[in-house]
């Protein structure tokens, strides 16, 4: 069996609140983004997948195993939560060594791992700084390399660059990217730059529905030539925010250079500009609550 | 992999601030109950000794007249002791029901009250009243002799009304004293006591067990707030979802952590008895006693483990359901309620957490309580593997639905 997630009519709900509705994907081995903004209802459909919440209906296999034999999917994944931490007073090293042996894996095998995979996630000269003396972007290296010290085929990491400073971001992302080669890395945030440089094939949720699941390009493609560069007045920025779905502003003294969607050209002064994958997802969100409110 | 997992969370433990609290309080009360010197009370008996101890009489003439001694100094302050709660609630009776008291006790002796308020002035005179042992010898030899024609029932009605005048929880409840009453021992009773202590208890088990009453008042509260600690611990670290997302049982992972508390809960009590058993063997061999050197061992294992064990379950089992320290409530107020309600510091053990046996040797009756103890201790270890197995339950489901029973029930009702 490859190494794949089919989700099929997946469903959960909290009491009367439904927080996954009908959810199809499939996904493949490399680096998967699940973009949407806060309370979308990724997170819930990532403790799905890493057995932490029990679905409401539907299908989840992972790598042809369903999602209910949990003991042989945990197995298989390793996930870095949305705030991953550990014990406090524990070392790196121990810290890692620790939920080593949570994953079943052997005395001699953990003494060549745990090294190797503080190297990997740079934390080799900081095997012995207390978890409680580290910074954001230590633990989630920790966290990461926790999540695949037992070389699962499915890596699922919840929100990881939230709050990490630009330099911590960026090298976390190149070390996702690393790890995907041979499993699937799926990776859920609210940030579409960190999509952007990092993922392929993405799906977007919103309100526990998936509005989008394809290519980067795919999603590009929708808002290609709608999106537009323009140069006004400061006095009249409310108004274009008002009538356009605005997506940038850059201020310059009493003019305002601006960023906007439109189906057509709103002045004859604008100009058509390319898109990014920020524009299209500001495109995708706007364009289905509006037919939401319509409906 | 569980012995790994339990050398982890035994290291764990060494880390904590908790433990080492544990470890102080726990050594400090057993050296303030038992620091001093309590070998001089394991000496062969002489005769023409100036007491030989107190005894304990199920005599009916040694009940009634050690009670109506006792009602008798109470009733001529007018103060009664009584333990409604568990807690000392002094009574002082109003003038009608004084006069019914003192009714009482006239009938019961046969002689009117000045008459017998003489024979108290009379009988603590005859003692040093200025030293200590001499009021003590005065207070334990003090008796009052009924009148030869009442009858035991007749006594234990007048006990009955003594009891509705005075309230609950006097020592004129039947409970309180049908098994028994504290009566001066005699020489030939001494060396038979002290005979059972050489040769049932070898002086060792005699130590053994006074050192187990003490340690298990502490016991019975102290191991809560290690479980506590331990459970809540994951939840204050926010490692809840990286434990449960990994490959390891919930068998594995509870079961560690609970062996580990256990391990650790009693390694200080091992410690203890070992240092403090030294010196108790020693003078079993000065007094030509071969003692018996896993006396200590033995009663700890039986009559103190399970009792850590039953706390430890009850703590990782109502923390792993509630998430948070209701336990350490509901422990206290086990722990003060098994303390209270026993009716004697010595033996009926009953059902109650807390085993008592507040004396050095009495070896003869504790020998005849012993399958009462250790059915009792049977209990609480059946106990606490239940909750054991319950809170693997718990923790199965929290980890399979993401959150807890408690949590779901006061959602639903909210």
């Amino acid at each position: 069996m490859g190494i794949t997630i089919e989700i099929k009519d997946l469903s959960k709900n909290f009491g009367k609140k439904q927080a996954l509705k009908h959810v199809d994907l499939q996904i493949e081995q490399g680096m998967f983004g699940l973009l949407g903004p806060n309370g979308a209802g990724k997170t819930t459909l990532m403790k799905v997948l890493t057995t932490l919440t029990k679905k409401s209906g539907g299908q989840v296999r992972l790598c042809g195993i369903p999602v209910e034999q949990c003991g042989q999917v945990r197995k298989m994944i390793g996930y870095l939560p949305q705030d991953f931490s550990m014990y406090g007073n524990m070392g790196a090293y121990e810290a890692l060594d620790y939920l080593a042996v949570l994953s079943g894996i052997e005395k001699k095998k953990r003494a060549i791992l745990v090294p190797q995979m503080l190297e990997k996630v740079n934390l080799n000269d900081q095997h012995k700084t207390k978890v409680k003396a580290m910074s954001g972007g230590m633990k989630r290296r920790l966290g990461i390399a926790q999540a695949i010290i037992h070389n699962p085929k499915i890596i699922v990491v919840d929100e990881p660059t939230a709050g990490l400073d630009p330099e911590e971001r960026v090298r976390f992302r190149n070390l996702l990217c690393e790890i995907a080669k041979d499993r699937i890395v799926i990776l859920s945030t609210h940030i579409v730059g960190d999509i952007e440089a990092t993922c392929e094939n993405i799906a977007v949720l919103n309100l526990g529905e998936i509005l989008f699941r394809g290519t980067v390009s795919e999603l590009l493609q929708a808002v290609r030539g709608k999106v537009y560069t323009l140069e006004v007045s400061t006095l009249e920025l409310p108004m274009m925010q008002e009538k356009f779905l605005v997506t940038g502003i850059l201020t310059n003294g009493s003019t305002a250079n601006i960023k906007l969607i439109a189906d057509q050209a709103p002045m004859r002064e604008a100009k058509q500009a390319e898109p990014d994958v920020e524009d299209a997802y500001m495109y995708l969100m706007n364009h289905t609550s509006a037919s939401k409110g319509r409906e | 992999m569980f012995g790994t997992l339990l050398i982890k969370e035994c290291k764990q433990i060494l880390k904590s601030m908790v433990y080492y609290i544990y470890v102080v309080v726990f050594v400090l009360f057993l050296s303030s109950q038992l620091g001093g010197d309590i070998t001089e009370n394991l000496q062969r008996p002489q005769p023409g000794q100036e007491n030989y101890g107190m005894t304990n009489s199920q005599k009916e003439s040694d009940i009634m007249g050690k009670m109506l001694a006792e009602l008798v100094l109470e009733t001529e302050r007018n103060s009664y002791a009584t333990y409604p709660m568990g807690f000392y609630k002094g009574v002082i009776l109003n003038e009608t029901e004084l006069e019914k008291v003192k009714a009482i006790v006239e009938e019961c002796t046969g002689k009117n009250w000045q008459q017998v308020t003489g024979e108290i002035t009379e009988h603590f005179n005859s003692y040093d009243q200025s030293s200590m042992e001499g009021a003590m010898q005065a207070q334990v030899t003090f008796s009052v002799f009924p009148r030869d024609d009442l009858s035991y029932a007749e006594f234990c009605e007048h006990m009955e009304e003594i009891c509705r005048l005075v309230g609950a929880g006097s020592s004129y409840q039947k409970e309180k004293w049908s098994q028994g009453v504290s009566v001066p021992g005699t020489y030939e009773q001494a060396v038979e006591e002290f005979e059972a202590i050489c040769t049932k208890d070898r002086i060792t088990g005699a130590i053994a067990r006074l050192f187990c009453d003490y340690a298990g008042i502490v016991l019975a509260i102290l191991p809560i707030f290690l479980g506590v600690t331990r459970c809540l611990r994951d939840k204050r670290a926010q490692v809840v979802q990286v434990v449960y997302a990994h490959k390891l049982s919930t068998a594995k992972i509870i079961g560690s952590r609970y062996l580990a508390n256990v391990c650790m809960a009693f390694l200080p009590v091992i410690i203890t008895l070992l240092i403090m058993q030294m010196p108790y063997q020693y003078h079993a061999r000065t007094i030509g006693v071969a003692p018996d050197l896993l006396a200590f061992l033995k009663y700890s294992c039986i009559w103190l483990l399970p009792e850590i064990m039953v706390v430890l379950a009850a703590a990782f089992f109502l923390t792993e359901l509630t998430e948070n320290v209701i336990s350490i409530f509901v422990q206290v107020f086990w722990a003060i309620a098994s303390l209270f309600s026993s009716m004697t510091l010595k033996g009926s053990f009953g059902w109650n957490l807390i085993a008592r046996w507040n004396t050095l040797g009495d070896t003869t009756a504790f020998w005849q309580q012993r399958q009462e103890l250790l059915w009792n201790r049977g209990f609480y270890l059946i106990l606490s593997l239940v909750m054991f197995v319950l809170t693997i339950v718990i923790y199965e489901k929290k980890r399979r639905e993401g959150e807890t029973i408690y949590g779901k029930i006061f959602k639903r009702r909210r």
